[in-house]
C-alpha cells in the first residue's frame, strides 16, 4: 500500500496530467503532475529550512486552492501534520472565529500557522489572544507567509523525509454539533484505504476521469474527496474557490462543461442554489453528459432537492443516474456508503406511525417520510445498526447506525474520553439514526436529536420541515429538540423569525396547531429568535444541542421575552435577587 | 453609476430577490447582520451585484463589510 506522498511522486513520472486551480482573482494556474511533486518537494524542503520537524502540525488558512494545495501536500512530504482550517467569511462574527481558531491552535499543539498577507493581522491578534489565556508564550504559534514558502522549482525534486504507512497524516478538524470541534487523527493508511475504496470500488474511475470541485478544502469532502483520492487514480482536477462558487452558481457546472467534468460533489444546498440561481442564458451551451458521478453528502440529502436539479439540468444532457448519494463522516477518513453509479437514486417512503415506533415500513401514500438510500458499504467496510442497549438490531429496525473498516480513525488527537465516546474496539459509533435492508443503508437523522416522547419517536427533521413551512419564519433557520419538562420529556421549537414585525403569538400557535396536526407531537415551547442568530456549524449546519444549551443559558437572541414556562411551585429554584 | 442612491437601489433589489423579502427601509447606515443576512445570501448578494456591474470585489476586502454602506463604498471603490 503507498502513501499519498507516494502515489504523488509516483504520478510524478507515470503522467503529464495536471490539475487546473482557479484562484479569487479569476486566473487560472495549471500544475502538471510532474510539477506537483516538485513543488511538493520544495514546501517540504522550506518548512524543513523554518525549523519544523516530523510530526510537528501545522495550521494552515489559505484561501486561494493552490496555495492550499501545494502547502498541505508540501507538508505531508517534510511529515509534518497539517490541520486545515477554514479562512474567515464575510460577516463570520469575528468573535466565534477567534475563538474556534484559538481552540484549533491549542488542541492541536500547532507550532505554526501558515496564512496570506490580507489575514494575517487579525490572525496573530487571536494568536496574542490566546497565549494570554494559557498564560504561556514560550512555544508559541509561529506565522508563516505564503510568500515564505515559495522558491524556484527545483531541478530535481528529493523529499527530504521518509513517511510510512501508519504514520499520522494530518488532523481534520470536525465540529459534529458540539461547539468545539475535534482533531479527527487521519492515518496514511486511513487516506490510502479510503481513497482506493472511492475511486475504484465507489466511482469505478481510471485516470480519463475529470473532477470538478469549488468544496472547501479545509473540509474533509474537498480535500480528500479531491486533493487526495484522485490522485490513485491520476485524476486530473479542477478547482474552484468555494466562495466564487457561492456568489456565482453557474460558475460550478459551467466548469463541469468547458472541463468535461466527469465527477463532482456538493452537498444538499448546493444541488438547491445550482436549481434556483442558474439562468438559462447562463446555461444555454452546457452539455452535462460528461457528468457520470454528482455526489451529495455531507448533510441530510433532501430527495426532493435532488429530483428538482435533475428535472432543471436534464434537458443539458445530465443523467439521473449521476446522482450518488453518499454517506460518510469524518471519523471514517471521508465516505463509508456510495450508492450505485449505474442506477437511479432510490428512496422509501415509510409509515409515520411505525417510525415513531423504530421501525421503517413502507407504505404507498404520500404522507410519510421520505429517505434516501445511500448505498452500500465500500469492500472492507461493515455497518451494524444497533438499539438502545447496544443490540445489533434487524433489517428495518432503526437505531444507531456503527462502522467498521479500513479508514475508521483511531481517535480524536489529544481526547482520549472523546475517543471513547465514539470507539467500541474497532467499531466506530456514527452518532446518526439509520436502518439497513439488504445491505443498504437508509439515514434517518442524528441519534442525539431524537425526540422521544412517552415512548414515541420523533424525528427533528420532521419538526422542523413544518415550522420551516410556516409564515413568518425562516426556511431551515430552526431547531426542535426534547427537554425534561414536569411530565418527563417535552419538544421544545427554536425559530428565526421572518421580520420583527410578526406576531409572535400567531406564529408560534400556527406552529403548536400544525405540528400537532400533522405529526401528532405536542410542542411545549415555541422560542422566536432574531434573523440570522440561531447556532451553526462552520458548514452551516444547525446546531440543536448547542442551541438548547444556550436557550437554557439565556444566550439566545429573543425576538420577544419568554413568558417563561416556569416550573410550578418548585422551591429548588434560584432565589430572585 | 458611481451615485451613492443606485448603489444602495441596487442592493436593495438584489437582497429581496435573493432572500424573498423586503429591504424597503434599508439605509447606507443599516448593518448587515441587523437585516438578518446571513453569509451565505450575503455572498449571493455580492455576487448578483458584482454580476450586475461587472465588477469584483476580493475576497479580503468583504471581511470588511459591516454596513450596507460599507458594502456600497467596496462597489464604488471598483467602479472607479
Amino acid at each position: 500500500m503507498r502513501t499519498f506522498v507516494e502515489v504523488i511522486r509516483d504520478n510524478s513520472v507515470y503522467t503529464q496530467h495536471a490539475h487546473t486551480f482557479v484562484r479569487v482573482d479569476g486566473t487560472e494556474r495549471v500544475v502538471t503532475f510532474p510539477e506537483l511533486w516538485k513543488w511538493a518537494c520544495q514546501r517540504a524542503n522550506r518548512f524543513r529550512e523554518l525549523g519544523l520537524k516530523k510530526g510537528d502540525r501545522v495550521a494552515l488558512i489559505l484561501p486561494d486552492p493552490d496555495a492550499f494545495v501545494l502547502a498541505f501536500i508540501g507538508a505531508l512530504t517534510a511529515g509534518l501534520v497539517p490541520v486545515p482550517m477554514y479562512p474567515p467569511m464575510t460577516l463570520a462574527k469575528m468573535e466565534a472565529y477567534g475563538e474556534t481558531v484559538r481552540h484549533i491552535l491549542a488542541s492541536s499543539g500547532a507550532r505554526a500557522l501558515v496564512t496570506v498577507p490580507s489575514l494575517e493581522p487579525m490572525l496573530r491578534a487571536h494568536l496574542v489572544d490566546a497565549a494570554r489565556e494559557a498564560g504561556t508564550v514560550s512555544d508559541g504559534v509561529r506565522v508563516i507567509l505564503d510568500a515564505e514558502l515559495e522558491g524556484d522549482l527545483p531541478e530535481k525534486a528529493v523529499a527530504p523525509c521518509e513517511i510510512s504507512i501508519d504514520d499520522l497524516a494530518f488532523l481534520q478538524f470536525t465540529s459534529g454539533s458540539t461547539r468545539m470541534p475535534k482533531g479527527v487523527m487521519v492515518s496514511h493508511r486511513n487516506l490510502s484505504a479510503n481513497a482506493h475504496a472511492i475511486m475504484f470500488d465507489g466511482l469505478h474511475a481510471t485516470s480519463k476521469d475529470r473532477g470538478v470541485t469549488w468544496l472547501p478544502l479545509y473540509h474533509d469532502m474537498g480535500l480528500i474527496g479531491f486533493v487526495i483520492a484522485p490522485a490513485f487514480a491520476q485524476v486530473e482536477v479542477k478547482f474552484l474557490p468555494t466562495l466564487t462558487f457561492i456568489r456565482r452558481p453557474s460558475l460550478w457546472l459551467d466548469a463541469v462543461h468547458k472541463f468535461r467534468g466527469t465527477i463532482t460533489f456538493a452537498p444538499n444546498f448546493a444541488f438547491a442554489l445550482a436549481a434556483r440561481a442558474v439562468s438559462d442564458e447562463q446555461s444555454r451551451e452546457w452539455d452535462l453528459s460528461c457528468l457520470k458521478a454528482i455526489g451529495c453528502g455531507a448533510e441530510p440529502i433532501q430527495p426532493e432537492t435532488l429530483r428538482n436539479f435533475v428535472a432543471r439540468f436534464s434537458s443539458k444532457g445530465l443523467r439521473s443516474e449521476a446522482l450518488l448519494p453518499c454517506y460518510g463522516l469524518a471519523e471514517a477518513t471521508l465516505a463509508v456508503t456510495f450508492g450505485s453509479t449505474a442506477e437511479v437514486m432510490r428512496t422509501e417512503k415509510l409509515d409515520a406511525a411505525s417510525m415513531h415506533r423504530g421501525e421503517a415500513v413502507l407504505v404507498d401514500g404520500a404522507d410519510g417520510p421520505e429517505i434516501v438510500s445511500c448505498g452500500r458499504p465500500l469492500p472492507g467496510f461493515e455497518l451494524e445498526v444497533r438499539g438502545a442497549e447496544g443490540a445489533r438490531l434487524a433489517e428495518r429496525m432503526v437505531g444507531e447506525v456503527w462502522v467498521r473498516g479500513p479508514s475508521v480513525m483511531t481517535g480524536y488527537f489529544g481526547q482520549p474520553d472523546a475517543t471513547a465516546e465514539v470507539l467500541d474496539g474497532e467499531w466506530l459509533c456514527t452518532g446518526d439514526l439509520g436502518y439497513l435492508v439488504a445491505g443498504e443503508l437508509f439515514v434517518c437523522g442524528r441519534t442525539k436529536d431524537l425526540i422521544i416522547i412517552h415512548g414515541k419517536n420523533f424525528y427533528p427533521q420532521d419538526v422542523e420541515r413544518i415550522v420551516s413551512e410556516t409564515d413568518g419564519l425562516r426556511p431551515g433557520q430552526c431547531v426542535a429538540f426534547a427537554r425534561a419538562g414536569v411530565d418527563g420529556e417535552e419538544c421544545v421549537v427554536v425559530a428565526e423569525a421572518n421580520s420583527a414585525s410578526i406576531d409572535p403569538r400567531e406564529v408560534a400557535s400556527k406552529v403548536k396547531l400544525r405540528v400537532r396536526a400533522e405529526l401528532g407531537l405536542p410542542v411545549a415551547e415555541v422560542v422566536l429568535i432574531k434573523r440570522n442568530t440561531l447556532p451553526k456549524t462552520s458548514s452551516g449546519k444547525v446546531r440543536r444541542r448547542d442551541t438548547k444549551v444556550r436557550l437554557e443559558a439565556g444566550q439566545l437572541d429573543l425576538l420577544v421575552p419568554r413568558n417563561a414556562p416556569v416550573p410550578k411551585a418548585r422551591s429548588s429554584s434560584p432565589a430572585r435577587v | 453609476m458611481s451615485d451613492q442612491k443606485d448603489l444602495l437601489g441596487l442592493f436593495k433589489t438584489v437582497a429581496e430577490r435573493v432572500d424573498r423579502r423586503s429591504f424597503e427601509t434599508v439605509t447606507r447606515e443599516s448593518v448587515i447582520t441587523d437585516l438578518g443576512v446571513d453569509s451565505l445570501s450575503m455572498m449571493q448578494i455580492v455576487g448578483e451585484m458584482e454580476t450586475e456591474l461587472n465588477v469584483q470585489i476580493p475576497d479580503e476586502d468583504l471581511v470588511e463589510i459591516v454596513t450596507v454602506g460599507d458594502l456600497c463604498s467596496k462597489v464604488e471603490h471598483r467602479l472607479v
